[in-house]
């Protein structure tokens, strides 16, 4: 009879785990409140027959193997040993030598407690294990903070295995993107902000330890981590920058703004840069004082001058021109090239006509000289430079 | 190469609208760049389409809506990898008028291909902790995420014969007018008048420290050649860098039927192009009889900063089979770090330059100065709405609207003033980019079919065109007509689970190299695919 108890005991904890796990969604993407309830009435169901069953109540260490949870207990669980004992071996409690042992560890009462849910609960060891994994990568990453400017504020263990010498891994994760290689920076600038402060990047410290038990353990990690994931390694000096001053990045701005947004002075305020003066312009104004003349009324130009007019150099017709002696707005010129009747047409009448492209010359595209062009016939007219307020504008680039 | 006529009045047009100035083209294009992020998220997220507003329990939901977050039951850390294949389809065009008056378009088509691994994807989440004893407040999720919102890697090339014009023409324009003093570094363009120093640090400024063109008198506007060729012309442009961010989010359930969550998210992007232009006239005839054999300008552009937002969001279920999302993700306060480096090298045949023996020209160089810049820029906000149905656990139909107005970006704290002593330069480019964009709808639809453990998806995406009036001088990489279709599997069990994506987006690029008055300025056509094939791994713990 005793053993078609525990038989039926097992059977009801296996059906009743089943319906649990065919039940429980693990794709929380899909998960309802009809899951959930499900859910709970599962593990309300487990629980019911764990605990309120009378074959339960007689079920022994040694008939259920089940994992070990050191926190849990028969208090805790509302469950009183000395019933159960003797509810087991009758009224004298004392005689079961089994009850007394010292060896004795609670194994079965934490096999269905509601935090379990989510299979962390598989053995007494993987559970111990995990912690172990948890608190050496959370120790790895804290420890590491003081060094690291805040070093990793999390830790995870990420698997766990085994109560005696147990392997745990952890990482630590920092989205500050405070990174492992600035700990000279850090040492040195109390801010440790200089424009990194909103650099997020990744910082990773595995760690691996080994453990006793469920309550220590020891662990070595090695850091890795880069600061901005496109930034490499450099990054990660530019702490060392901003305490050192570099201009273009803060520099000494980051002491007095602990967000590190330590750019340089605004529009209208900027410092003057130090820089040489145009050699270019040099070479031009020590020829024109020589000859005094330009090149091309000197004529001495090597085949810039020719036997052509000022106007050719500003004409882009030019390009197209492989005979420059030639007369404009022939077709012998077309021969060989994709063009160009239209200003053949206009010849001295819109481009050269212009002084001297200053219809070109016009960069002022926001309030400068304004312009307008007509082609064809018309050739073009071409609107006035304005050189004065409003003329010129800085660019960077062709874009 | 083949040849295309065009009508008279679009040279005409094109010409009017190739006059614009470049100068702060680059800021406004970068304004849009950085406005306009992928939807980001998981390889699940994206196979379908990158739908995620009204959908919870995948890390996704830390970048979109925080309030999916609440839909977690357990912890859950996941990585995902991506292999990305970008390719660009250009045909470069010359355009010159014919006998006639008409525009000839001269086509020239060439291809580009590049590659990169990158890991665009990370999260921790902590969910596990929900039960019904605090109901209606089942608990909540506290996850942190890193998504890559943009991948900048790619880029293009072209070659074609120009009749017609050469860079050195461009030169010429933006320099006459101003005497030789724009090119002189030791002005400050913050304490001096218009006009000088303006052309430091530009290809101009390289071009006539190249001896590519020279004032024609030491006191005067103009400005002389000696290159008359017809330029081969060819460069090769790529890009590289990438947007991401990280987001701290917290995700509450509230009795598995209403779900809200907030967050943080840290933003940082790199963007850096890498240019190399060529024009090479070895062969042709010049007014300075072949003195000149080619031109090599090398540009790199590198911005980098970083950038905070928030985000707020709110999931209703009011049935199990059918689920309302809402977000909002405010403006993201970017501080950027603009850096611009240029060489420019050019062959001469031994040439006199000044036909005086004074200076011969063989193998001359210059480079720009070192001159980065710092701004601020300020994204718009994002508005999304998403909704998904559910049948029952066989799979799900999803799909969201976000709305963007690209005209609210805005730019601020110029470290310099870029443009003129009267006009401010936030002021100008914050104005062109509220003329250049406009509001924008982007929609996102997405389905999921389950078997068992395994999932199909597929999903197609269309980000609405953001010009209100469209440059032709703009940078290639803020794309228009930009649409994707992607599809995935993914297989799930309690203790793992995998999906993967792959998602081809194809979008439109135009490219000018130079600005030029006549006949038009050259210019590129892009068609850009890019194909990604994303791994999500992930272990609930």
């Amino acid at each position: 009879m005793k053993t078609k108890e525990i038989f039926l005991i097992i059977l009801v904890l296996a059906v009743g785990s089943n319906v649990w796990a065919q039940s429980t969604e693990d794709d929380d993407m899909y998960f309802s409140s009809k899951d959930r309830a499900a859910m709970n009435a599962a593990h309300s169901n487990s629980k019911q027959a764990l605990y309120s069953s009378e074959s339960a109540q007689r079920v022994t260490q040694t008939e259920i193997t089940s994992t070990i949870n050191p926190t849990d207990s028969y208090s805790a669980r509302n469950v009183n040993p000395e019933y159960i004992s003797g509810a087991r071996v009758g009224t004298d409690a004392t005689a079961s030598n089994q009850y007394f042992s010292p060896n004795y560890q609670p194994r079965s009462v934490n096999q269905n407690l509601p935090s379990n849910f989510n299979n962390n609960n598989n053995c007494f060891s993987c559970y111990n294990g995990f912690n172990n994994g948890f608190n050496n990568g959370f120790n790895n990453g804290f420890a590491n903070s003081w060094g690291n400017r805040f070093g990793s504020p999390f830790g995870m263990g990420m698997m766990g295995m085994g109560g005696m010498g147990g392997m745990g891994m952890g990482m630590g994760m920092d989205p500050w993107g405070y990174n492992d290689f600035a700990m000279m920076n850090s040492g040195m600038n109390p801010w440790m902000m200089g424009n990194n402060f909103f650099q997020p990047g990744l910082s990773f410290g595995f760690g691996s330890g080994m453990g006793w038990g469920n309550s220590f353990g020891w662990g070595s990690g090695m850091g890795m981590g880069w600061g901005n994931p496109f930034m490499g390694f450099g990054n990660n000096f530019y702490g060392m920058n901003s305490f050192y001053g570099n201009p273009f990045y803060g520099g000494f701005n980051s002491f007095n703004n602990p967000f590190g947004f330590g750019s340089r002075a605004n529009a209208g305020v900027s410092a003057d840069r130090p820089r040489p003066g145009s050699a270019r312009n040099q070479e031009v104004d020590r020829y024109y004082s020589t000859n005094g003349i330009r090149p091309t009324e000197s004529g001495n130009s090597g085949g810039r001058v020719a036997n052509t007019t000022d106007q050719q150099y500003y004409n882009r017709t030019w390009r197209n021109d492989n005979q420059p002696s030639l007369s404009r707005g022939t077709d012998a010129w077309n021969n060989t090239r994709t063009y160009q009747r239209g200003y053949n047409n206009n010849t001295n009448s819109g481009w050269n006509s212009n002084n001297n492209n200053s219809n070109w010359g016009g960069r002022s595209d926001f309030g400068g000289g304004s312009r307008s062009f007509g082609t064809g016939g018309g050739g073009s007219s071409g609107g006035g430079v304005s050189p004065g307020g409003g003329g010129g504008g800085s660019r960077r680039g062709r874009d | 190469m083949y040849v295309r006529k065009y009508r008279h009045l679009l040279g005409v047009i094109g010409l009017l609208v190739s006059l614009q100035s470049n100068a702060q083209n680059y800021f406004i294009e970068q304004a849009l760049l950085l406005s306009r992020p992928n939807s980001g998220g998981s390889a699940r997220i994206q196979a379908m389409g990158g739908a995620q507003i009204a959908l919870g329990g995948d890390f996704s939901s830390g970048l979109s809506n925080p309030a999916g977050l609440g839909m977690y039951n357990r912890n859950e850390i996941t990585l995902t990898p991506t292999f990305t294949f970008q390719n660009a389809n250009s045909t470069y065009t010359t355009l010159d008028f014919d006998q006639n008056n008409n525009v000839f378009a001269t086509d020239n088509s060439s291809s580009f291909s590049s590659s990169n691994l990158s890991l665009p994807g990370f999260s921790i989440a902590f969910g596990a902790n929900k039960n019904t004893d605090k109901a209606p407040f089942f608990g909540g999720t506290f996850a942190i995420t890193l998504n890559r919102l943009n991948d900048f890697n790619g880029g293009f090339e072209y070659s074609g014969q120009n009749n017609s014009s050469s860079i050195v023409d461009y030169f010429l324009e933006v320099s006459n007018g101003f005497t030789k003093d724009q090119f002189d570094p030791t002005f400050d363009p913050n304490r001096n008048a218009a006009g000088k120093g303006d052309n430091v640090n530009t290809p101009a400024f390289l071009g006539y420290e190249n001896y590519l063109l020279g004032p024609t008198t030491a006191t005067g506007t103009d400005y002389f050649t000696d290159i008359t060729g017809k330029p081969l012309q060819s460069e090769t442009v790529k890009t590289s860098g990438a947007q991401n961010q990280w987001n701290i989010s917290y995700g509450a359930n509230f009795s598995d039927k209403i779900f809200l969550g907030a967050g943080l998210g840290i933003a940082s992007m790199r963007y850096a192009y890498d240019k190399t232009y060529k024009e090479n006239f070895q062969g042709q005839q010049m007014n300075c009889n072949g003195c000149f054999n080619n031109l090599s300008l090398k540009e790199t552009r590198t911005t980098t900063g970083t950038g905070v937002n928030l985000s707020l969001g709110a999931i209703v279920k009011p049935v199990d089979f059918i689920q309302f999302g809402v977000s909002y993700i405010t403006p993201t306060a970017y501080q950027l770090n603009d850096s611009y480096n240029a060489t420019m090298n050019t062959s001469w045949n031994n040439f006199d330059y000044f036909g005086n023996g004074s200076r011969f020209l063989k193998d001359e160089s210059s480079k720009t100065i070192e001159d980065p810049v710092t701004y601020g820029l300020s994204t718009p906000g994002r508005f999304s709405l998403g909704t998904a149905i559910f049948l029952a656990k066989r799979g799900f139909i999803t799909a969201d609207v976000e709305m963007v107005n690209y005209s609210n970006a805005t730019t601020n704290n110029f470290s310099e003033q870029f443009y003129s002593l009267t006009i401010d330069a936030k002021s100008e480019v914050n104005n062109r980019v509220s003329s250049r964009f406009k509001s924008a709808t982007n929609i996102r639809i997405g389905a999921e079919y389950r078997i068992k453990k395994f999932r199909l998806r597929a999903g197609y995406n269309l980000m609405g065109d953001p010009y209100l009036r469209k440059p032709t001088d703009r940078i290639n990489y803020s794309l228009t007509n930009v649409s994707s279709i992607s599809s995935g599997v993914g297989y799930r069990n309690a203790k793992f689970f995998v999906d993967v994506a792959v998602i081809n987006t194809q979008g439109d690029g135009y490219y000018v190299p130079y600005s030029v008055a006549s006949p038009i300025s050259p210019y590129l056509n892009n068609s850009n695919s890019t194909t990604r094939i994303m791994f999500t791994v992930g272990f609930p713990f």
